[in-house]
């Protein structure tokens, strides 16, 4: 098959070779192991190579490539018969192994789970984050503030009752 | 006062540590992703006939049809006596039979029932069994790795015809790689796993870091693990790729065998020559045997069966996840083009999905087919709303194996379809019920021809060519011409401690970046956040094409701070290593990586696929990252480029 040079794929496909593991660790966080994990990876590259067309250049390539592997981890995680016909703003199911790893993380809204996971498993930025989540800058920066100020509440928590 | 930044990273870790590239696959990526297109013959150059005597020659060389030669001259073919007495190994266990009659039970590409496996070799790493297990049917020799107390898991299966093995080049065939990953904290498993003829004793695998692995091949067969851990957030398990495969024969001798790396894989050094990971080269018909155009004319193609919706093959459904994406299925069979064989290949009817491929699809009702590999669901879809109308054939590959599964379907007037090697083998395919399926050594360039009832040439196509070709990585790059002024304020550079001008610049305001360098050529405001235009300095030029630095800004906490310094200029001067881009970007990679040692490689210049024109180093996290990448070559807007970025 002749094919021919598609430069937004030979991008997308150098963001999956420079960054296959930090991808992986995200939709790991979200999912709980590490094989469905690459299962989501795959399937979210697959989603971001077929709707590239889509890309209007409204932000980062890579954030919204990180939309897709976000979108695809929390598909893998809902049931299969909620899966048809469910868009990717539905909550996604937390793995018993995501809860019992991570309890304070856990205990986020998932929104600030997401924005913590893209902040600081992946390094995005604010503006990619929000790109990548489809909210604002402002959202990003007071998604992190909360998760922030939750963990130190419920460290201090822990610290009095335990 | 509480740490948050410590207590998130200390459960980030614990939650998903950083692993490695296993499982990483660009082809699966693709094939998850593929459309059918249509086969066209590559347009054709005009080159001398001597020039291209010598390239067919050179060509030949490379692709090893020397090899072929020297080892059918010394007894014909090669010799899997293990398995042509049908007894490998020793029959599986009981509870590890179960669990592959229950995987095959729920596989649409299944073996026949009451397929009775073989325990070939286990292996234990890190704490864990797993068994490599043989089976034959009919044509197809198969193996399948899985973990001893998980036998019903997917595991990893491939399957390579008698007949292509027993042709092989190389006296043993890495079929396919394996990974697995597994408890708390996570332990990874990877290695290889194939065939190795009578001659073979053991197979060494050579790994960047940990040095030779030798196991012994038992039954022909080989099963080469390593585990390692997979390391945390903060101390991320360093990769480990393979860089060399040798058969060991019974009179000592090594031979390097031909390997691709399943995908992602990155070397810090460069990897070696072809054919190992075999660097594909442009190869047009012409230098290959067999046809080089068609003969006939192709004037649109039918496959009459799918069409009048008869009942071929077996039914099939399609998974929900895929009807989600694809869209509705009206009809749906799959053909098993070989009995013997237990790949099928699936023929859709479906009516798409507004965004199946993207905004311009098309919701009439469209031609797609997949590939179901051994003990598989699905492959990767391939659809068009009428692919033979233009192409006799579509085809896919099944990946990753050493030796492809060619498959594809063919329209009603395709009568037969040839694969011819580069060493003078002609591959027929399995053609039944317009599906079709041949086995294809990589490491050996071939074409694919499509034949008419007449024996007329329909259809011409390379395989394996320019899908799969990486743009060449210059090792060395031209010298700047002329002579170079000197540094100005905004190109001196410290990588030491990330300043420009003896300024951090990276965190820095607009008002700070200007005080420090002075007032930009340039100031463009291309990006918006928020509804606040984010401005980018171009210095040296007023233009992104002229200016030779760009300061390029984000947002912080709602202050625009400046995040990345792009530098294409032969003026850039580092503090102690001076004029760096007017140097080879490998020695700049390992000037760096000496002076200043807190920087850690993650890709190396000259390295595989898609890094091979970039390196990148970094050095600290979050607040104090500092990452430096150098861009040269076709991939580079101009060459070289050096990005310094940071995380703020």
């Amino acid at each position: 098959m002749s094919r021919l040079r598609d430069p937004r794929l030979e991008e997308i496909e150098r963001l999956y070779r420079d960054r296959f593991p930090h991808f992986v660790q995200v939709a790991r966080a979200i999912v709980g192991d590490r094989e469905r994990a690459v299962e989501a990876v795959q399937d979210g590259f697959a989603d971001a190579i077929r709707g590239r067309e889509g890309f209007r250049g409204e932000g980062p390539l890579e954030a919204w490539v990180w939309r897709a592997i976000v979108n695809a981890a929390k598909k893998a995680t809902r049931r299969p018969l909620v899966e048809v016909g469910r868009e990717a703003d539905a909550e996604y199911e937390l793995a018993p192994s995501v809860l019992e790893a991570s309890p304070l993380v856990s205990a986020l809204p998932e929104r600030q789970r997401l924005v913590v996971f893209l902040r600081y498993y992946a390094g995005l930025d604010y503006r990619s984050i929000a790109s990548a989540l489809d909210v604002e800058v402002g959202t990003v920066s007071a998604s992190l503030a909360s998760a922030h100020a939750a963990i130190r509440k419920a460290v201090k928590e822990e610290e009095v009752h335990g | 006062m509480v740490d948050a930044d410590a207590v998130i990273l200390d459960e980030l870790g614990r939650l998903a540590p950083l692993g490695g590239f296993e499982g990483a696959d660009w082809r699966d990526v693709l094939r998850r992703a593929s459309v059918a297109l249509p086969v066209t013959l590559p347009r054709r150059r005009r080159v001398a006939w001597h020039r291209r005597l010598a390239i067919g020659l050179a060509a030949l060389v490379a692709l090893g049809v020397l090899a072929v030669a020297v080892a059918l001259a010394a007894g014909g073919l090669r010799r899997f006596s293990a398995w042509l007495t049908g007894s490998p190994g020793k029959p599986a266990p009981a509870a590890v039979q179960s669990g592959f009659a229950h995987r095959n039970a729920a596989a649409f590409a299944q073996f026949p029932l009451g397929t009775r496996v073989r325990l070939i070799a286990r292996a234990s790493v890190t704490g864990k069994t797993f068994d490599l297990l043989g089976f034959r049917t009919g044509s197809s020799l198969c193996l399948r790795v899985v973990r001893a107390d998980l036998p019903a898991g997917r595991g990893h299966n491939q399957c390579a015809s008698l007949g292509e093995l027993e042709q092989s080049a190389a006296p043993a065939v890495v079929l396919d790689d394996a990974w697995f990953s597994f408890g708390k904290p996570a332990v990874s498993a990877t290695g290889i796993y194939g065939f190795a003829d009578d001659t073979v004793k053991r197979i060494e695998v050579v790994r960047e870091r940990s040095g030779t692995q030798s196991v012994p091949v038992t039954s022909n067969a080989f099963l080469v693990l390593i585990g390692h851990p997979s390391g945390t957030a903060a101390n991320p398990s360093p990769q480990d790729a393979i860089t060399g495969v040798f058969a060991v024969l019974g009179n000592g001798s090594r031979i390097r065998l031909a390997y691709i790396a399943g995908g992602g894989v990155t070397t810090q050094a460069p990897p070696p020559k072809p054919p190992f990971y075999m660097a594909f080269t442009r190869i047009t018909p012409a230098q290959l045997p067999g046809p080089t155009k068609p003969t006939t004319r192709f004037a649109g193609g039918t496959i009459s069966w799918l069409s009048q919706r008869k009942p071929v093959g077996e039914p099939y459904t399609l998974p929900a996840r895929a009807r989600h994406y694809f869209g509705t299925v009206l009809f749906a069979r799959a053909v098993q083009p070989d009995p013997t064989q237990p790949d099928r290949i699936v023929f859709m009817i479906v009516r798409l999905a507004h965004h199946a491929f993207g905004p311009t699809t098309s919701t009439k009702p469209g031609l797609c087919f997949s590939p179901i590999e051994a003990l598989g669901s699905l492959g990767g879809i391939s659809c068009g709303l009428q692919p033979l109308s233009v192409s006799p054939i579509s085809f896919t590959y099944v990946w990753p194996s050493q030796i492809a599964h060619v498959a594809g379907i063919a329209a009603d007037q395709v009568a037969a379809i040839k694969i011819f090697l580069a060493n003078g083998r002609v591959i027929p395919a399995l053609l039944r019920d317009n599906a079709f399926l041949a086995d294809v050594p990589q490491s050996v360039a071939s074409k694919i021809v499509s034949y008419d009832r007449s024996g007329r040439v329909l259809s011409v196509a390379v395989l394996n060519s320019p899908p799969m070709h990486y743009q060449a990585c210059p090792r060395v790059v031209a010298p700047p011409a002329g002579s170079i002024g000197p540094a100005r304020p905004w190109e001196r550079l410290d990588l030491g401690n990330a300043t420009l001008n003896g300024q951090p610049i990276l965190g820095d305001t607009p008002a700070e970046v200007m005080a420090a360098l002075g007032k930009p050529a340039a100031i463009l405001r291309n990006t918006v956040i928020n509804g606040v235009r984010i401005p980018d300095f171009l210095y040296g030029g007023s233009t992104q094409r002229t200016g030779t630095v760009q300061i390029q800004f984000g947002t912080n906490h709602g202050r625009i701070v400046a995040v990345s310094m792009l530098f294409h200029t032969s003026r850039l001067s580092e503090a102690k290593l001076g004029r760096i881009l007017t140097l080879q970007p490998g020695h700049v990679q390992r000037a760096i990586e000496k002076t200043y040692p807190g920087f850690t490689l993650s890709a190396g210049y000259g390295t595989l696929d898609a890094h091979g024109c970039l390196f990148t180093l970094n050095r600290g996290r979050l607040g104090k990252h500092v990452q430096v990448t150098l861009l040269a070559g076709p991939g580079a807007q101009r060459t070289p480029e050096l990005v310094v970025r940071s995380g703020y």
